[in-house]
């Protein structure tokens, strides 16, 4: 079986008059601590947009997903960018992976991801990023 | 301050590995008049983290480890294959809850009981053409000293990581070269890694510190949990711990599933509590098993109890320990013990004891013992 490719940068086509996008973080298979500050910002600029930057962590069972504002045309040529730290509480390493989610109407528009990845160190970040497009 | 400690820590470690050589020959010359049956004279503290091949008294080279439900399906299918004779030799051992849940930080905060339930089972091929098969499950119920659930641990870790990405944050802004990562993200990295080790010290500085600039921002927040991981296992050590484990063995007369007959099953228990806060810790363990033979009369038996007192902190600790052990048609072994543990680097520990052996009716023998242990090296 093909081994599957993941990418940290992802151009993800929205529907500009389709329903709410969320942007969202998703910790599968890891029990290694991950925290996160996940960024929106304007398109050409880096001024972020209203309501971000959001911080969280895999701690808990809050899903990590946020909201971006509405009609959801003006956030076409938005970033998305998270800044992920991936912290070994024990020592005893293992491995993460971290995804970028962008929904629609409930529906996966597209992922950035950092894939099955091995733990090398005590702490170590990974940044992932978005694009929105038509 | 830190440097005449750790002077002192290596110095330890030292003198403890000279020693050593001189102990373990000093303990195999006295260990030549003991009994391989006084030998076993002493509780079992260790719950053993595959039952199955502690009962079925090896090792196996290679334990499968699947991680899903489906590669337990397969696992399973592979070994069912070949019409109903049942395969040369397998150890299996899987976490349930793991396979259908998921591996999950949050999950295992909320479940630690069923992510920590292990079950293994394994097959060894006899010389007389039968076969063994052990099966075994270990619960850990109580335990305080995982440093995956130490919530003082993780809301200081937390911190630690929240820190580091507000500066990666930052540092993104700073940079303003977003098509850069989308293009390049290696040199986008390596443009940002300078911007964000100055801000550290921008941080430091704000918190009345000194700027250092000798460490990256990666080498300063690694060395941060390092320190907090080491505080968390000075202050943990001694907490409380209720596991136990079951484990049954079979024996099939020939290469067929379905002869199948039980005749042993063994059960370890420990219970440990702290005396005080961090310098005390009482230990008490259980083991017990028995043996059936073809006709299901049971031939064999041994039960096992004995309670240890540790005393020092989680590199270095002084015991005394006291067991008492019962085999079927013999008289009662008691042992007496004093001992140290000690951790001579990453990973290894040194175990000395020396001990006063009696089985009624018996002399009393002096007993000693020199144990390398080994457990997983941690990341440093």
């Amino acid at each position: 079986m093909a081994k599957k490719s993941y990418q940290r940068y992802a151009e993800v086509p929205i529907d500009p008059n389709g329903g709410t996008i969320k942007i969202g973080l998703e910790f599968p298979d890891t029990d290694l601590v991950c925290t996160y500050t996940l960024n929106v910002r304007e398109k050409g600029s880096n001024t972020p947009i209203s309501g971000f930057p959001r911080e969280g962590d895999n701690t808990n069972t809050e899903d990590d997903e946020y909201p971006l504002p509405m009609p959801s045309e003006v956030n076409i040529g938005r970033r998305g960018i998270a800044n992920i730290t991936i912290l070994d509480q024990t020592g005893d390493g293992g491995y993460y992976q971290v995804d970028m989610v962008v929904m629609q109407d409930g529906e996966e528009k597209g992922r950035a991801s950092t894939g099955k990845t091995k733990m090398k160190d005590n702490v170590v970040t990974e940044m992932l990023m978005v694009k929105l497009r038509k | 301050m830190s440097s005449l400690l750790q002077s002192h820590k290596r110095t330890l470690r030292i003198f403890a590995l000279t020693i050593l050589g001189t102990l373990q020959i000093f303990s195999q010359s006295t260990k030549l008049n003991l009994r391989d049956d006084a030998e076993k004279a002493r509780a079992d503290f260790a719950i053993p983290d595959a039952p199955a091949f502690k009962v079925l008294d090896t090792i196996p080279e290679t334990i499968l480890r699947p991680s899903t439900a489906r590669e337990v399906g397969i696992v399973i299918s592979n070994l069912l294959t070949s019409t109903s004779t049942l395969p040369k030799g397998f150890a299996l051992e899987v976490t349930p809850y793991l396979l259908f849940a998921g591996r999950s930080l949050s999950g295992y905060l909320s479940n630690p009981f069923l992510y920590r339930l292990k079950v293994s089972a394994g097959m060894l091929d006899n010389q007389d053409g039968s076969k063994d098969f052990g099966w075994g499950v270990r619960l850990t119920i109580v335990n305080k000293s995982d440093l995956r659930t130490d919530r003082t641990l993780l809301d200081s870790i937390l911190h630690v990581g929240h820190e580091f990405d507000h500066l990666g944050d930052i540092a993104d802004g700073i940079l303003n070269d977003f098509d850069l990562f989308g293009t390049n993200p290696a040199e986008y990295n390596r443009r940002k890694q300078p911007i964000v080790d100055s801000l550290k010290d921008e941080q430091r500085k704000a918190m009345l510190l000194e700027p250092d600039t000798s460490q990256t921002a990666a080498e300063y927040f690694d060395q941060r949990v390092v320190g907090l991981r080491e505080r968390a296992k000075e202050r943990n050590w001694n907490k409380e711990l209720v596991e136990m484990a079951l484990a049954g063995k079979s024996t099939s007369s020939d290469s067929l599933a379905k002869n199948l007959m039980a005749t042993t099953y063994t059960v370890w228990g420990v219970v440990a509590l702290p005396l005080d806060s961090q310098t005390t810790q009482l230990v008490g363990g259980i083991n017990g098993s028995f043996e059936k033979n073809q006709d299901q009369v049971i031939v064999g038996s041994d039960f096992s109890l004995g309670s240890r007192f540790y005393a020092g902190n989680n590199s270095y600790k002084g015991f005394a320990e006291i067991d008492w052990q019962l085999v079927r048609d013999q008289q009662p072994f008691y042992t007496l013990k004093l001992g140290g543990e000690l951790n001579i680097m990453n990973g290894i520990w040194v175990d000395c004891t020396i001990g006063y052996q009696k089985r009624s009716g018996d002399e009393a023998q002096l007993t000693s013992g020199v144990n390398l242990r080994f457990s997983t090296p941690e990341v440093k």
